[in-house]
């Protein structure tokens, strides 16, 4: 049976084959990064398969298919974590591994092509971070992505046709989703796969390097197989960045999913970490010298490491006799971690850009939230929009805050609506109705300052209040009390109540109802309502019928929240 | 050529039986990192088949007035229904269609539109008073037994209510290509 099938498919052969490598001078730990990254790789792409399994690759569905995998997907978060931080574990080996081939000099004559082939992949590296960065389609990847593809519209003469190309059009959308997924999974893998062919086949061409110091014989002396001495360290690598990255994956709860994009945001844009050094330099070229900091000088950059093997012209292999090499690689990594370092530490500082932070992460923690009750069609961001609480909010920030107070911010020519027709609101109008925070700063100062005794103000805003609850019957004593203090008091002169009254006053049947203050908000100069008195706009015509319920909610909903505390 | 110079070299400072851990090592610990991996990974491709997908409203539907029915004339009528798919949550759209017949003691029943073959739509032929599913050719008789054709049984029954001179139904998938009307 072995035999039989191996006579068929030849699999023993082919194994020797790929194994069969003789390690001259014998394995090393330092030559565990190459496999380490094709390892990572492969990790990437079954997870990467996985998760396409989930994805919608939609403006409208994206966010809501990534939301799905991380949160109702089993081990979605995981998958999704290990996805995301595998990202990160490629180009910290890839810099070691770099660094790993300056240092034994193996970019030298005749390797210069697999040094070459290196540096393109890892060029493909960051740009499969790039573009899977923007596939959530969450405010970060959105906001992070659209700076890099501004900076690819500042290249010379072709730039905006690049970066239409790259986005799929003028503007941000459905085609830029679609194109940076069809890059992220089938361009850049078939890209890397096809360099890593290449680069593997080179490297069994020429061989390892190995250190420069043992003569020719010593190193003949100690060759080692490949498998298993060399693969046996390549598999406790793989172990230990294994477990590095599950404990990084479960410490951290899996990659974050920011908010809905939403492009009429202000969203700080901030690049994955290992962009950040790109993002830092953009801020010491100014206006016309954008295009230095942004494309010459990367481009200049990764000109000369492509060109180091034919740059480096040393006699020798040893490190020391390469100091112009080894200390120009080592200044760049320092300038890198520097403008990484100046880029954390600014924005660590700077209290607007923690005080953004905290509001986005409460976006997203709401976004999730809402996302629970299933997502509208009309995409990701809708899930704010349908939420009357948080709607409310926004538009009474809009509109209504030109004027009114309202916790603390906003205009003060108008009533505060802190606690709006609470309790406390209404006793202290009643002792001072042209207080500043009441009617003071309005053209309506007919209502008398009134000094009831206190058990009589209570009861009296006790009944008014009372009317505010849908569909509840009202106790009949504080019901005979309070039309009785309404009566005594002589509101019926200005207010209307029972169908009977006057009509230069709000109208008190269902005073502070749903339906109350809808009319108020929709028509305040209405008769019931504010009439000849009145300087508040109308919002009929300026709010939709929603809006203005979501504002009518959203204020309804503060007042039972404080009747309740 | 070269490979022979280095498998007598190596004999000479390694000795077999340490190479053969390292291989029964590289071999156990690539597995458990294979199954480790393995198993969220399948948890997050299986995941879809454990949970509910897509879903509707599971109580009765209302599609309508019956007041134009009549007597022995199947009467299409569409499901209008809020629709739950994964993540996105439709508004009230038609999610499907049931024939909706009237015998001669004012009794309703309702087929549901979707052939229990393989699932294609099931049209009225007035001509001939006959079901027919115009993907495969299999007829069905008012009572929706099968007339012929491949269809393994006949047109699946939805359970109704008449409540005010509007019907009502309760709008259910059943597993096509089996002979028995099982809900999917």
């Amino acid at each position: 049976m072995k035999k039989w099938l191996e006579d068929r498919l030849g699999l023993s052969t082919l194994f020797n084959f790929f194994m069969d490598e003789p390690v001259e001078g014998g394995a090393k730990w330092s030559y565990v990064f190459g496999s380490a990254l094709i390892f990572v790789f492969m990790m990437q792409v079954v997870s990467g398969v996985m998760l396409a399994t989930g994805y919608s690759a939609s403006a409208t569905d994206a966010w809501g298919s990534v939301y799905y995998i991380q949160h109702k997907t089993f081990s979605g978060w995981f998958v999704r974590g290990m996805h995301n931080i595998g990202s990160s574990a490629m180009i910290v080996l890839a810099v070691l591994h770099m660094g790993q081939i300056l240092i034994y000099g193996a970019y030298r004559r005749p390797r210069e092509l697999n040094w070459i082939t290196g540096v393109f992949m890892l060029f493909m590296i960051f740009g499969f971070g790039l573009t899977g960065y923007l596939l959530p389609w969450d405010q970060k990847g959105f906001w992070a992505t659209q700076v890099a593809t501004s900076i690819m519209g500042l290249s010379p003469v072709i730039g905006e046709f690049l970066k239409e190309v790259v986005q799929g059009g003028n503007d941000y959308g459905n085609l830029t989703l679609t194109r940076f997924y069809s890059f992220h999974v089938f361009f850049l893998p078939a890209g890397l796969m096809a360099f890593m062919a290449i680069h593997i086949y080179l490297f069994r061409r020429h061989g390892v390097t190995p250190h420069w110091k043992p003569g020719e014989l010593e190193l003949k002396k100690k060759t080692q197989p490949f498998w298993p001495d060399q693969l046996f360290k390549d598999v406790i690598v793989a172990v230990i960045v294994f477990i590095s990255m599950v404990v990084l994956v479960w410490c951290r709860g899996g990659a974050e999913l920011q908010s809905p994009a939403d492009p009429s945001s202000n969203y700080l844009a901030r690049p994955e970490w290992y962009f950040l050094f790109l993002f830092q330099l953009l801020k010491y070229f100014d206006g016309e010298l954008e295009v230095v900091g942004a494309i010459i000088l990367p481009s200049i950059v990764a000109a000369l490491i492509i060109a180091l093997p034919f740059i480096d012209r040393a006699k020798s292999r040893y490190p020391l006799r390469r100091l112009p090499v080894m200390g120009s690689f080592g200044a760049l990594l320092a300038v890198v971690i520097f403008l990484t370092a100046m880029s954390v530490i600014s924005d660590s500082g700077d209290e607007r850009i923690m005080e953004q932070r905290e509001k986005s992460e409460k976006m997203a923690h709401m976004a999730v939230e809402l996302a629970e009750h299933g997502i509208p069609p009309q995409g990701g961001t809708s899930v704010f929009q349908n939420d009357p609480l948080y709607s409310g909010e926004q538009l009474l920030r809009q509109h209504c805050l030109v004027c009114h107070n309202f916790e603390g911010s906003g205009g003060n020519s108008a009533p505060d609506l802190t606690a709006y027709n609470t309790k406390p609101w209404l006793v202290g109008f009643f002792a001072d109705p042209n207080a500043p925070k009441y009617y003071g700063k309005t053209d309506i100062d007919i209502m008398p300052e009134y000094d009831l005794e206190e058990e009589e103000l209570s009861d009296l805003v006790d009944f008014l209040l009372a009317q505010a609850g849908k569909g509840k019957e009202i106790d009949s004593e504080l019901k005979e009390t309070g039309e009785m203090l309404i009566e005594e008091n002589g509101c019926y002169n200005c207010h209307t109540f029972n169908g009977t009254g006057g009509d230069t006053a709000p109208v008190l049947d269902d005073f502070g109802s749903d339906k109350w203050l809808r009319g108020i908000i929709e028509d305040p100069g209405k008769k019931e309502y504010f009439g000849q008195l009145n300087t508040m706009p109308a919002f009929k015509d300026k709010l939709s019928k929603q809006e203005i319920d979501n504002i009518v909610y959203f204020l309804q909903n503060k007042r039972k929240n404080l009747i309740k505390n | 050529m070269n490979k022979q110079i280095y498998v007598e070299e190596t004999e000479i400072h390694t000795n077999k039986g340490r190479r053969n851990f390292l291989k029964i090592c590289s071999v156990v610990l690539s597995s458990l990192i294979g199954v480790a991996y393995a198993v969220p990974l399948i948890r997050v491709f299986i995941s879809p088949a454990l949970r509910h997908t897509v879903s509707g409203s599971t109580g009765l539907i209302e599609l309508g007035s019956i007041s134009s029915c009549q007597v022995n004339v199947p009467m299409n009528m569409k499901i209008v229904d809020a629709k739950t798919d994964a993540w996105t949550k439709f508004p009230p759209m038609e999610i499907g269609a049931v024939w909706i017949i009237m015998n001669e003691d004012k009794e309703f029943t309702a087929f549901t539109s979707i052939c229990p073959h393989l699932g294609c739509g099931i049209n009225w032929d007035e001509d001939s008073g006959e079901f027919i599913c115009p993907c495969h050719d299999s007829f069905f008789d008012i009572k929706g037994r099968v007339l012929s054709g491949p269809s393994p049984r006949g047109m699946d029954t939805l359970e109704t209510e008449i409540k005010d001179g509007k019907i009502f139904v309760k709008y259910q998938k059943m597993r096509l290509g089996i002979s028995d009307k099982m809900p999917a």
